[in-house]
Parts: C-alpha cells; structure tokens; sequence
C-alpha cells in the first residue's frame, strides 16, 4: 500500500497540533485534516473567499501582517455565530455554518480552522484538580505531570498580569477569607493569577515612551484574546499562544508536517487485517470548497475533531458498536455572576472609578474550589459581555421574576428593555466571573446523530446535556460564593445568570479513556485509530479549563503511539 | 434579503422591547442614552441572523407570524395590559399592537400555543435576545450603509451608538495598564 503519510491527525484545533508536532519531532511524517479556514498563511491571502493552496508544510508560508489584516478585533466581524471568521462552518463566510441539532435552548461554541476554538480561547490553561483523577481516571494524577511540565514550558504558561478587574477580583477573595494559591497542584480553596497560555507583557508596558511600534513579544493587555490576537514580532510568537501560533509553527518547523485546511474528514476508512483485527488505514474527506471527495492513506489514524465532531465521525463511519460512543459529555455546566461597583468604592481599592472590563487579558484571575469546580474572573467587548451577562438565561425576564431578598443577588433572570441598558451603562464599573461546575459524567448526556438532519457531510450530530441535581446544587453554591467575593469587594448590585445548559464552551468526555479507548487513548475496538482531543478525558477535570489536559495527553499519546507503530 | 413589512414591523417591535428607546436614562445620563436598537437597524441583523441560524430555514417570517398568534392570545387571555395600537390590531400585526413590556410577556409564553414543539420555541427565544443584544452592542450597527455588502469590503463607519452608550473605547493596540503580579511563578 503506498501511504500520504505515516500518520494522519483529523483536527488542527487545542490537541492535534500537539501529537503533530510531537511525532514531526521524532521523524514521523504527518498529514492534518483541518476542516475550517487558515489565516495568517501566505497560501491564503483571502481565506474567506477563495479556495487557495492545497497545503502548507513550510513555517515561512506563516505571515503575521495577514493574521493582523485578517484578525479586526471586531466581536461581530470575528465571532458572530453565523458570520464571524471564528465560527463552526467552512472558510467561505457566505455560505451558512455547518448546523448541529440541540434539544434546548443554547449554542456549541466552537471554531473551525488552524488553531480550532483555542482562536478565540482565552489561554487558560490550569491543571486537573487530583482529586478528580486520582482513583477516578484508569492513570494517577502523577503519570500526567510530567506531561502538563512539557506542555507549560512549550507553551509556555505564566501566571497572568494584573489589571484593575484582577486586583479587584482579588481583593474581594481576599476579604471573602480565601488564601492566594501558588501551586499548580490545587488541592483546596484559593485564589490565584490564571495560568495562562499567554506570554507576559513587556516590563516596559506602562512607560508612556516605551515603543509599541517595534512589535515587541508579550501581550499588550488590550482585551482582545477572544476576538483573536495577533500581537507580536511573528507568527510564531504571538503573545496568546492558540496552537495556530504555538504548536502548529513547532510543528512545520520538524518539516515532518503538513496541514491541509479546507478539509472535511467523513469516514474512516478500516481494513479487517488477520493479525491485528479492524485497523484504521485511511481517511475520507471531502474538499470544503470544491465539494469533491476524497481519500488519504496512512499507518495510523488520530481523531482530535474535537468532543462533539469525533463521535459523530464515529458513528458516520459505522465503526463497531460501543454503548460508550458519544455518552457521558460534561460541560461544566456554566453559570454566571457579576456586581456592579460605586465608583468612589473603586476609588478606594483601585485609587481608579472603574473596572474596565476591556482592559487586561480577557481572563486572568480564579477562585479555585476543589469539590465544586471554580470561579473565572473575565471582562470582554461589549457585544460578547452583555451576551453572556444579560441574555443567556435558563428562566425568563428579570422583571418577569419576582426578587428574593433573601438570595444574596438583586437581578436574577434575563435582563430586557430599559433595565438592560441602564445595566450596560455601568459596563465599565461591572466585574463578572464565569463559573465552572465540576459536573458528573452521565451517560444520559451525549452526541447522537440526528435522524433526520443531514449536511454534506452526513447525518449532523444531536446534543443532549442536562446537569443532576447534584450539579445544580454545585452551581448555586458557586454562584453563593461569587455573590459573596464580590459583596465583600464592595458590589452594589449583584447579578445572577443561570445559563442554559445547552451552552457548549467545555464540552468532553464523548470518547472516554478506559470505556473508548485503552490507557493510551487507542480505540479498544478499532487499532491504529487513537484520540487526542477533549472527547477521550475521563471526565470534567473537577471543573479546570480543558485544554491544557487535552495537550498534555496529547503529548502522552503521541509517544505511546510512536513505542507502538514506528519504534 | 426580501420580506413583507409585516415581518419587518413586528421583528422591529421585538428589537424595541429588548432595546428600547429610553427617554428616562437619557435625563439620568445624558442625551447618548435615548435611543434603542431601532436607531441602529438592529431589525435587520436580526431579521438576516434568524434566516441563516437554522439548517437551511429561513425562520424570520414565521418566528414574525408566531409572535403576531402569541401576542393575540395574550390579548385573548387576557393577560395584556391593553392594546396600545388598535390600528396595527385590526391590521393583523398583534405583537406591535401591544406595550414593549407585554411583548417580551407574549415571548415567554411562546411555548402555550405551540405546545408540540416546546424545545424549539426556547431555541428561537434564546436566539431572539442573543442575536438582538449581540448585534447592538457589537461593532455591526457601526457599518453603516456598507453592512450589507461582501464581508470583505464592510467598513466601519461610524462609532456604534451603543459603545459610546456603555463608553467602549474600541479598538486599542495596548493599554499602560499593568498593575504587577500576583505570583511570579507557580509552584508544583
């Protein structure tokens, strides 16, 4: 059989640039399969409207005027759901995004193209909590270790700067009677700069003379990590590290990878071999501008499509029944809550009237707390920080709702009309927080394919997510211990979102190790066919930020891949 | 993008109730604050957002006429407080007919006339308020007359009134804004 490749990685998104540059470096040849768009490539100049190259293998093809010309800074322009260059759809804007059915209200926030959804990520990248792998995953806590130390310096990850939103955060944790964190290893309550995979500003930032126009390394604090950031000398040193300006560049620098956007994998393609049983040998794709199919050849196969796509790949491919294929998504079941300060109270924290929750990077602060999962910290342009403060809600209006005194928040459900204004007026006095529920894995919860919707690429997967109670009891008592930091910080107003379940930002578990796959992440019934993506973690983490799990089990399985098939 | 004024009055009368115009906050605040979604054609991004969110349905002319059937039985059952617009009533557009306030009631009752279909009226409802607020306090409405042209050749010409609304600076290449760390590293 001749071969496209030694391997080929289903996925350009947070895990398979990683197993792509892990196995380049060893000298295995790679081919990516990426199904969304690639900016910042030369081979791309409109990426949006015309079909461009085939490929790029070469680091030199990366150009970081294009990624700046091509990443506006524009909320609409870069993360409208239906329109926005980081969308889940082909690179052609113009034609609508590829469609997945839900049953509830809410949205899979997810982006196609080189970098996946960590192009609009906000680089957190905390560890797991041990205490929700230990004795729970089929591997210790400590086999990952040495894996998450790799991925941090690759990365690399630094505690996030301080801005005023942080300080304030801060400040509130610290009167609520939480300590300050140091570890990476957290094992009980605390606050603590994120863990970001973002490179820290230059020492200089706050000198009025320092020369922003030499495009020095490190972020400029300019609030912009979701809509896309192109702050740096090159590509490759792009302050936020997305794996399009980290792993993807490390990757083309082995000059053993090539990455083919454009591309829609549809099938794995199997043969019965009389050794080794159903073996992966290939991959069928279809090309996303021309329409027309296609297929590559390679020793072994990785799927890293992502928590929602390589199920559904999976079952396109009618590969062997498994009770486990798609079940068991967690989410961690997002919630949120935010306060609304005085000025002169800011004034005497901050020596400052406002919060600005523009300013800094978009997430840099947490309240970690193992057993319920965490409280993120985060300020966003206007459009995304009034979508996800004031209209996500799982109930109905706020004035629809009679108020509690009781409950330790003063507007709770979906903020409308005159109320909604005069809460976006005080926007730049307002510091919200996300919260992250250490959500159980139940097999009511999963990807399916949808009966009767079917795009061109097969039957469109159909999401079902509904937390227990057990989750919702989770959620309120994070939500208590938000309403409660930003009390003690002095908020005058507090603000409290239950999102709809339905809202998909961390979903996993899809193609869980141990049930899916075996400790290496290769599908126990398919050989040569292996996982790096959200989808094979065991389960939500205890509610820490996925991807840097995901990378360092990619790091993990790209070397149990190469002792298996190429040592 | 073609549709009947019906749909468009009655999508424009769900942009008002979500994002009115607000005389009051404007005494309060300053004249900035008075006008509303209407003022920056957020009809219309809603209106081509819910043609293009679903599969292939285009879904604002009959999400336009399922606000009309649950503003009418609102009215039927009495729970709207009185139809302001009795002209727009005989006209059929029941929705604009009504009070901003009983508008947003009539969408949380979506579901009571379509009680086959319950999950999709909630995916619709959520749409409504988050593709509404989204494209206001985006930088959309600040496209002017080049919003609908090829994405490529938009250009933003004005400063969204919502940003000035919420005073979004907009865009910036960085901020003297560093208040120090935390923590220099981490430990394990």
């Amino acid at each position: 059989m001749t071969y496209d490749a030694d391997v080929i990685i289903i996925g350009a998104g947070g895990g398979g640039p990683v197993v792509a540059k892990e196995l380049g470096e060893i000298g295995v040849k790679v081919l990516v399969l990426e199904a969304g768009p690639w900016y910042g490539n030369k081979k791309w100049p409109n990426p949006n409207r015309e079909s461009g190259a085939a490929s790029s293998s070469s680091v030199e093809d990366l150009d970081l005027g294009l990624l700046t010309n091509q990443f506006t800074d524009y909320e609409a322009d870069m993360n409208d759901w239906i329109t926005g260059k980081f969308r889940w759809g082909p690179a052609d804007r113009n034609r609508d995004p590829w469609f997945r059915n839900l049953f509830q209200a809410g949205f899979p926030w997810q982006c196609s193209g080189v970098g996946g959804t960590t192009l609009h990520y906000w680089g957190n990248s905390p560890r797991a909590y041990s205490l929700a792998v230990d004795n729970v995953w089929p591997i210790p806590y400590r086999e990952l270790i040495p894996y998450y130390q790799k991925v941090e310096a690759t990365l690399p990850v630094h505690p996030a700067p301080m801005t005023t939103k942080e300080e304030l955060f801060f400040y509130g944790a610290r009167k609520a009677g939480y300590p300050l964190l140091s570890t990476l290893n957290v094992t009980s309550p605390g606050y603590r700069p994120q863990p970001n995979a973002i490179l820290p500003p230059d020492p200089r930032i706050n000198d009025p003379d320092f020369p922003f126009g030499e495009k020095p390394a490190g972020c400029t604090l300019r609030g912009h990590c979701v809509n896309g950031c192109h702050i740096g000398p090159s590509v490759e040193k792009v302050a936020k590290r997305s794996t399009l300006c980290s792993y993807v560049p490390l990757a083309l620098k082995t000059g053993m990878v090539k990455i083919r956007p454009n591309t829609f994998a549809t099938r794995i393609i199997t043969e019965n071999h009389p050794q080794e049983g159903l073996r992966a040998i290939g991959v069928q794709f279809r090309d996303t501008w021309s329409g027309e199919f296609g297929d590559f050849k390679a020793k072994v196969v990785v799927m890293a499509a992502g928590a929602i796509e390589t199920p559904r790949l999976w079952l396109n491919s009618a590969l062997p029944l498994n009770p486990w294929v798609g079940k068991g998504l967690t989410n961690h079941f997002f919630g949120c809550v935010a306060g609304i300060f005085d000025e002169n109270v800011l004034m005497n924290i901050l020596g400052t009237p406002e919060a600005n929750p523009f300013v800094g990077q978009n997430s840099a602060a947490r309240l970690d707390y193992p057993g319920l999962g965490f409280l993120g910290n985060f300020g966003l342009s206007p459009g995304l920080f009034a979508t996800l403060l004031y209209t996500l809600r799982e109930g109905s209006y706020n004035f629809l709702h009679k108020s509690d005194p009781k409950e330790p928040w003063d507007i709770y459900g979906k903020a409308v009309g005159e109320k909604l204004k005069y809460l976006m007026s005080q926007y730049r006095r307002t510091l919200s927080t996300l919260l992250f529920v250490d959500d159980e894995v139940n097999p009511q919860n999963m990807i399916t394919l949808d009966p009767v919707f079917k795009d061109e690429h097969g039957p469109v997967p159909l999401i079902h997510y509904s937390p227990s109670q057990k989750d919702k009891e989770k959620q309120d008592q994070l939500a208590r211990i938000a309403a409660d930091v930003f009390r003690k910080a002095g908020a005058k107003e507090i603000i409290r979102a239950d999102w709809p379940p339905g809202v998909y930002i961390h979903s996993q578990n899809t193609m869980r190790m141990g049930y899916v796959t075996d400790t290496n992440c290769e599908a126990y019934q398919v050989k040569r066919l292996f996982i790096a993506d959200n989808s094979v973690l065991f389960n939500g983490l205890g509610g820490p930020n996925p991807t840097l799990t995901t990378q360092a089990l990619a790091t993990r399985t790209a070397e149990k891949l190469v002792n298996r098939y190429f040592s | 993008m073609y549709h009947t004024p019906k749909v468009r009055v009655t999508l424009g009368a769900l942009v008002d109730a979500i994002i009115p115009n607000t005389p009051l906050l404007a005494f309060e605040q300053g004249a900035i604050q008075a006008v509303g979604g209407l003022y920056s054609h957020i009809d219309e991004y809603l209106i081509w957002s819910l043609d293009h969110f679903y599969f292939n349905l285009t879904l604002a002319s009959p999400i336009a006429e399922l606000l009309d059937i649950a503003a009418s039985q609102l009215i039927a059952i009495g729970v709207a407080g009185e139809i302001l617009d009795p002209v727009a009533f005989s006209n059929g557009n029941s929705f604009n007919a009504l009070s901003q306030k009983d508008r947003l009631k009539a969408i949380n009752l979506l579901p009571f006339p379509y009680q086959n279909n319950p999950v999709f009226i909630q995916i619709i409802a959520d749409a409504l308020d988050r593709f509404t607020v989204f494209g206001y306090y985006s930088e959309w409405s600040g496209y002017g007359v080049t919003r609908f042209t090829p994405f490529e050749e938009r250009k933003l010409e004005d400063i969204p009134v919502s940003w000035k609304q919420v005073r979004y600076p907009g865009k910036a290449y960085r901020y003297h804004a560093l208040r120090g760390y935390l923590l220099d590293k981490f430990t394990e």
